[in-house]
Parts: C-alpha cells; structure tokens; sequence
C-alpha cells in the first residue's frame, strides 16, 4: 500500500507540472491589434469604428528647378535663387463609423527665396544689393469628413471626402525687416531687402475628393481626385519701402486676389511582400488656374497657369501595433509656370482604439 | 495529515521549481544585435564594413550675435560625402576603425553687376567643386568596463585623423570680358583640411531593455598645418584650427525587435583658430546645439540608419540640417 502510494505520489508529481492549465481568454485584444495591425492592400479607405490615428510628418523639398510657361527646364542653382523648403505637418483622424470619419490637419513651413544678387558699381563706391523673400508660419486648418462604402472591404472601396481649410493662420506680411550696412574702407554699401511673408490664404476654401481601391492579392491600386476651390476673393496687404538717411521708412497698401483653383489626380500602384511591408509608386498630376492677383493700379493679372506632374516611390513600415513608418521621395518629371522641387516626406502614425479594452 | 501536507508541499515544489537551463547564444545572434542591445565595441573577430552617404543644401547661418538667418547673396551650396569605413574586433573590448571619405562640394554663386556710368550691364558666376578623398582617420576603442548586467559600461577611444585630402585651391581660373572686367571665376575646392587632428574621446553606455542610454565626449587638438587660404593666393600660410570638444548624450529605444529609434543631442565648441599672414590673425571661435534623430533598422546583419542632424542654436556657424543615410554589415 505504502509503496503503491509513494509510485502514485511520484508520477502525479512529475505529471503536474507538465499539464497545461487554460484559463477562459478575452479575444477582444486580439481583434484590435488585427485591426490596427491590417496591412495596406486589405486596409479600407478610412479608419476603424472607434479608432484614433495621429499622423505627424516632416517634408524636405529641395527646390532647385523650376519649370517655364512653356514647359523648359530652368536651373535656378544658376540665377542664384535655389532655396530649401521645411514643412512639418500634423493630422488626426478618428473613425466615427466603420464608414465615416472625422479629420483635422495643420501645417508649418518655412522657406526663403533669393533673388539674383546686383551690384551696382561707379567710380568710387559700389551698391550691393540682395533681396530675399521669407515664407513662414502655421497653413490654415483643414477639417474634413470622409464616408466609405459601408460594406466590409474585400477588394474594392471607394470614398468621398470633404472639407474646408479655416483662415485661421495668419496671412498679413509682417512689416520688412530690410537692413543697410557700409563699409567706409571699400566705399560698399550693402543694402538687404527681407521680406517676411505669411502662409495663411485669408479666405475659406473648400476641398472636395472621391477615391478608390482595387486589390488583387499583394496588390493594391488605389486612384484619387481632388479638387480645391477658394469660397471668395481675399484682401491682403503689400508693403514699400523708402530709404532715407541710411533708415527705411515703411508704408502697406491693400490688393484683392483670388486664389486658384487646384485639380488633382493621383495613381499608385502598390505591393505588400509581407504583411508589415508594403512598398509603393506614385504618380500625379496637379492642374492650377483662373486666380487673379491685383498689382499695380488695382488692374487684375491673371495667376500663370500651373501644371506640374509628379513620381513618387515610397514604402510604409509596421513597426508595433500602434506604429506605422512611411517614407517617400517625390520628383517633379514635368510641368508649365511651377518650381519643380525634389522632397522627401517621413509621416510618423500612431494609432489606437481609445475606448476599446 | 503529516503526510498529506507533505506531499501537497512537494507537488508544489514540483510545479514550481523550473532547473538549471544554458542560454543558447549564438555567434550569428550577436551579430544581428541592434545598437541598444550591442555592446560599444565589436567582439572579437567581427568585422564590420560600412558607408555612409551624407547631404547637405546651405542655405542659412548661426550669426555673429546668436540667431539664425538666410545667407544673403545670390548663391548656392551643396555638399555629398560618401565615406567608407570598416571596423575590427580585435578582442572583445578593443575595436579599430578605418574610416575613407570621399567628398563631393559644390558651390555656384551668380551676381548681376551694373555699371550707369559706363553704360553696361553684366553677370559675375562664380562655380567651384571639390571633388576627391578627404582626411581618413582611424579610431580605436579600449572597453574599460564591459557591458555587464544593470552596470555602466565605459569605454575610451582615440580618433587620428590625417591630411590625405587634397588642402589647397588648385585649377583657379578667371575670365573676363572684351573690356577686362571679370565675368567668372572657377576652381577646385580643397576636400581636406590640411593639418592632422588627434582625438580622445570617452563614451558611457548603460543598456536598460528595451532602452538605452549614452554619453559620449570628445577633444580633438588641431596641430599647426599650412595651406593656401583663398583660391587666388599663391603661397600657402600656417595655420591652426581651433581645437574642438564635443559633448553628446544619447537616448535609444527599441520601437521593435529590429527597429531602434535614436534621440541625440550634442553640443560643439570649436575654439579660435589662428592663421599666419604677415601678422597673425585669429578666426572666431563657433559652437552649435544640435538634435539628431535617427532611425535604425537592423535586417539580421545588415544596418540601415537614417539620420537627420537639426542645428538648434549657435553661434559663427552653418544652420543647415544634415541628411545621412547608412548601411553596414557585419561579419
């Protein structure tokens, strides 16, 4: 009996450990990383019910080209008017619905462009004169509403969108900030005309867009249009400039304008080799017309025209359930009356389901 | 009962109690260690082969007085580095690097010149490139204390870096109008600095998973070299670089196995230099405050970093943000 207890005892012992003990489990996280987690050829146009995705980027354009009115190239490294342009932008989006969804966004930039340096010479002294225009500060906010197809996405979407930018960012120059300095032992007077401009438009705008998606197994294509109109003519301020005594004295004078009017049409095509990789090509088109600026004697010039077509290849990283890692270079192939920058684009995605446990 | 309680007492110790396991560790694991997870230096053995590809557009400077501003005149600059380098652990706390740039400047500049007084009007180009091998420099790297569990490492290394870039403006060529008036001027922009450099350096890194953290400083002194200061001066003139210290903290996370996230933040002061003319002149001392965010995706054994160097504040120096892209191999 003793001997039969302590075998008992020994192999209940050594059996114990062993057996998997499985308590009931939750799949509600599971879900919710699976959806947070949907690569990019099986993800729908627009967020999850109840899901919250904060989208911060940082846009580097290089803007060494630009294109005529009839199409040519021109090297601006050689009028000596080249320039950089830093733009860093912030987007939230929440999904009301499975279907809907909200949308606000904003943007900083800043650029400053040079133009061509003169000097002015004579006999016994030399004017040096340099101009350069700043552009800096908050864009207007963009809110926005966006509304799928309300089925679940196998392989086909489609979505419209629509919006407003608010006037909420300053737009009104700040008075210029020009400045003279004289160099006795040379007899040079360098003058710096600075000019500090705004980014706000001044007047409401309004952006409507449809798009769709079509997968086909690792692949994806997706197709956008855009189109972007002001409300209403804007009233903004030009400022001149006198020089007296070494001392620029400063006067504003208003004009109208009326923004253009912006058509887009977008292209991609993409392939997801696994599931947290999806890589991508990019193509659009960008058309740009009927704006007016008032110049002098208040008479109207018509905006030039604008095209501009673009490539961009680029790829977006799953990094954790919550984080998502884009990255995408953009070259200008062609276009009329445009610069032609070069850019690359890093947009930073945090997404959560704040109200699902 | 007795026996009862013992037994129950037994099962569960028995449940409970795991034995004695070997951490499998594998040479090929190491090598796929990220940089929060790696130790400062390279096991021995390993070698490590690299480049590095830098991008720099200028376009603004710390001023005389603080602040940040555009340049003023109607030019533009650029520069591409490319810099190879291999790493070798000779023993599990000491590493050397080589490291070879090759060096890529550009610099055009365009200006409008008017004369009313002769009735004429016409532009000054100024294009100039410099293109070649830069200064290579090597660096060793002693683990004073290793990487140990909830401990401090500490590490110091010494960086040479050796004038084998071209010093001097060469190719410097003008030209001028039917009128003799100068139209353009050309020439090579020197890719080394001329003089040699000698380092020490200092780096403490304590790894807390899945974040890590650093700092790391750096003296370099500048011996006396000689070089042509301007591209239009025909005999070369001593000079010395100001000396440099460097001082960097580093704060690293792991966003996933394989994808770190790197926060830097450094700070640079360089002392004044001098030049020998006739007289000796001195150049102004600079110092920068600079973040540096980087991404660093370790694909088994192959590294790609992604950094981007953002000038906050400083003084007599560039403002210009700086783009690298890297790759390396371990082997």
């Amino acid at each position: 009996m003793k001997n039969r207890f302590i075998t008992a005892y020994l192999i209940a012992a050594f059996l114990i450990p062993l057996v998997p003990v499985n308590c009931q489990t939750s799949t509600g996280n599971r879900d919710k990383y699976t959806l947070l987690t949907t690569p990019y050829n099986k993800r729908p146009l627009t967020l999850y019910k109840g899901q919250f995705q904060a989208d911060a980027g940082y846009k580097f354009s290089l803007r060494s080209r630009s294109f005529d009115n009839n199409g040519d190239v021109i090297d601006l490294k050689t009028n000596g008017n080249a320039s950089v342009m830093h733009n860093y932008f912030l987007e939230l989006r929440y999904g009301v619905l499975n279907f809907v969804e909200l949308g606000i966004e904003s943007s900083y930039s800043k650029r400053g462009i040079r133009t061509e340096s003169t000097t002015y010479g004579s006999a016994f002294s030399e004017v040096i004169v340099n101009e350069l225009s700043e552009y800096k500060g908050l864009g207007d906010l963009y809110i926005y509403t966006s509304i799928r197809l309300p089925v679940q996405y196998t392989w086909f979407d489609f979505r419209v969108s629509g919006g407003f930018f608010l006037p909420t960012a300053k737009y009104k120059p700040d008075q210029p900030s020009n400045s003279i300095s004289v160099d006795n032992t040379t007899s040079t007077f360098t003058i710096d005309y600075k000019y500090n401009n705004k980014n706000g438009y001044r007047v409401p705008v309004y952006q409507i867009s449809a798009a769709a998606k079509v997968t086909f197994s690792k692949f994806a294509a997706y197709a956008d249009f855009v189109f972007k109109d002001p409300l209403k003519e804007g009233t903004n301020i030009r400022w001149d400039e006198t020089l007296s005594n070494y001392v620029f004295y400063y006067t504003s004078h208003e004009y109208d304008y009326l923004l253009d009017r912006e058509m887009t049409t977008t292209a991609s095509v993409h392939y997801q080799p696994v599931g947290w990789f999806d890589i991508h090509l990019k193509g659009s088109l960008l058309l740009s017309s009927k704006g007016w600026t008032e110049y002098w004697d208040n008479v109207r010039y018509k905006n030039p025209e604008i095209q501009l077509l673009t490539l961009e290849p680029g790829y977006e990283i799953q990094i954790s359930p919550s984080l998502r890692l884009s990255q995408f270079a953009g070259f200008s192939l062609s276009g009329k009356s445009t610069d032609a920058p070069f850019y690359m684009i890093t947009t930073l995605s945090y997404s959560i389901f704040p109200f699902l446990k | 009962m007795k026996k009862f309680i013992l037994i129950c007492l037994n099962l569960l110790i028995g449940s409970i109690a795991t034995g004695q396991s070997e951490k499998m560790v594998l040479p090929s694991d190491l090598k796929q260690q990220t940089v929060v997870t790696e130790p400062i230096t390279l096991r021995k053995g390993y070698f490590r082969a690299g480049t590095r590809f830098t991008y720099i557009a200028q376009d603004k400077h710390f001023k005389e007085s603080g602040g940040r501003e555009y340049w003023p005149y109607s030019s533009w600059s650029t520069s591409y580095g490319l810099t190879f380098s291999l790493s070798y652990g000779i023993t599990d706390r000491i590493q050397i690097s080589l490291f070879v740039p090759l060096d890529y400047y550009h610099l055009e500049s365009y200006y409008l010149i008017e004369t009313p007084l002769l009735g004429m009007d016409y532009s000054l180009s100024i294009n100039a490139k410099g293109r070649g091998l830069g200064d290579c420099n090597f660096m060793i790297w002693y683990q004073v204390i290793p990487e140990k569990e909830k401990k401090i490492s500490l590490t110091v290394g010494n960086h040479i870096i050796t004038p084998t870039g071209q010093k001097n403006f060469t190719d410097n060529i003008s030209t001028t109008n039917k009128y003799g008036l100068p139209i353009g001027n050309s020439y090579n922009i020197p890719t080394g600095e001329g003089c040699v450099q000698v380092a020490a350096m200092l780096l403490a890194k304590k790894i807390h998973y899945p974040y890590s953290y650093s700092a790391f400083a750096k003296y370099t002194y500048s011996f006396w070299g000689s070089k042509l200061m301007r591209p239009d001066y025909t005999s070369e003139n001593r000079f010395k670089k100001g000396n440099n210290i460097f001082i960097s903290c580093s704060f690293d996370l792991l966003l996933n196995d394989w994808i770190a996230f790197e926060n830097q933040l450094n700070y640079s002061h360089t002392e004044m230099g001098k030049i020998e003319y006739e007289e000796t002149v001195t150049t102004d001392p600079t110092w920068d405050i600079c973040y540096s965010p980087s991404l660093i995706f370790q694909i088994r054994r192959f590294r790609i970093s992604e950094i981007v160097l953002v000038p906050l504040l400083g003084k007599n120096t560039n403002s210009d943000p700086a783009y690298s892209l890297s790759v390396g191999y371990i082997f």
